[in-house]
């Protein structure tokens, strides 16, 4: 399946929920020699995650995770963001690398190499969860009660 | 935006942060001292003792007030990526950034109020010469009297007239820093 172009904001998120193995795994392999500095050291802190009840219900907080943030900047002028789930500093760098280069020609060979990859990863992941939900899944019935 | 407008963060927040703070602090309990800062820088035309008094004092719930030269879009983006302070109006704001042609009329920022004269705003003031020689000053945090270059002697005359209310002001130029806290006075000749 062809996926079209991705847009920032999706690939920010592909990055986001990525785990650490698989995005330097992906990123070593596209050996990109990367110029950059950083506008913001790698830091790690928790965000507050909020949910919608049945997903459309009021929304309530759901609780903290922790998230892990970076920028960089490149020396042809592309600023890249990463924030990446989980307590990982390298992530975070790796993501902010990958959405500034997603700026420059390198575009193409890193949605090939990296987003393609990762996406799939989390296209099985979440079909396996929602198998494994479904299996435990069960249908109530109520019968209408005459008084 | 910018090449590069974000650079200038501090490389080690937490060491930087501290021994900013307390120059800051020491600048204020010392009014006329001249003291330098180190460690971040902002963008043109902000000064470095002004970009690191922003890095180490603005958070979300500071609100800043830019003018002049200073309010354009680029150095607005470096203030927030770095700190997260909002913008409004000058008569809101916490601080104040500008220079003296800027700033006036005094009268337009918070001075506080009987009750909170804490509730004022830090009139952060670019110069273009800071060093011990003008007027002589004299107050609380100063042994005899100082010297000291400031923009013109009615920033005193004001905070005279308001005491306990009034402005705090950091005087700053290149990575120097003065403060010249409310309660300084002009020594009368």
């Amino acid at each position: 399946m062809q996926k079209k172009n991705w847009s920032r904001k999706e690939w920010l998120s592909i990055l986001a929920k990525s785990d650490l193995d698989s995005l330097s795994t992906l990123w070593k392999k596209v050996q990109i020699n990367a110029e950059y500095e950083f506008f913001r050291k790698p830091e790690i802190g928790t965000v507050m995650v909020r949910g919608r009840s049945g997903g459309t219900g009021n929304s309530f907080n759901l609780g903290e995770i922790t998230v892990s943030r970076c920028s960089v900047g490149l020396q042809t002028g592309e600023q890249g963001y990463g924030y990446i789930q989980g307590r990982s500093t390298e992530g975070a760098t790796i993501a902010a690398l990958v959405d500034a280069f997603m700026q420059t020609s390198h575009k193409k060979l890193i949605e090939q190499k990296i987003l393609k990859p990762l996406d799939a990863i989390h296209k099985r992941n979440k079909k396996d969860l929602a198998s494994k939900a479904e299996a435990t899944k069960v249908d109530f019935f109520t019968l209408a009660r005459k008084s | 935006m910018e090449k590069s407008s974000l650079r200038g963060g501090y490389t080690n927040l937490p060491i930087q942060s501290s021994l900013n703070f307390r120059e800051i602090m020491m600048a204020m309990a010392k009014p006329g001292e001249i003291r330098t800062l180190t460690g971040g820088f902002g963008p043109e035309p902000l000064s470095i003792s002004t970009s690191n008094i922003i890095l180490t004092l603005c958070d979300p719930e500071t609100k800043i007030s830019l003018l002049g030269k200073y309010d354009r879009e680029f150095v607005r983006d470096w203030i927030v990526f770095h700190t997260n302070a909002t913008f409004s109006l000058p008569t809101e704001a916490d601080f104040v950034i500008g220079t003296w042609k800027d700033i006036k009329p005094l009268s337009q920022f918070k001075c506080g109020t009987e009750e909170y004269p804490d509730r004022s705003a830090t009139i952060i003031l670019e110069t273009e010469k800071l060093e011990n020689l003008g007027v002589n000053l004299r107050g609380p945090g100063i042994k005899t009297s100082i010297e000291l270059t400031i923009p013109d002697r009615e920033l005193l005359h004001f905070n005279q007239s308001l005491y306990p209310m009034g402005l705090d002001f950091f005087l700053c130029c290149d990575d120097k820093l003065s403060g010249l806290p409310r309660s300084t006075r002009l020594v009368e000749t």
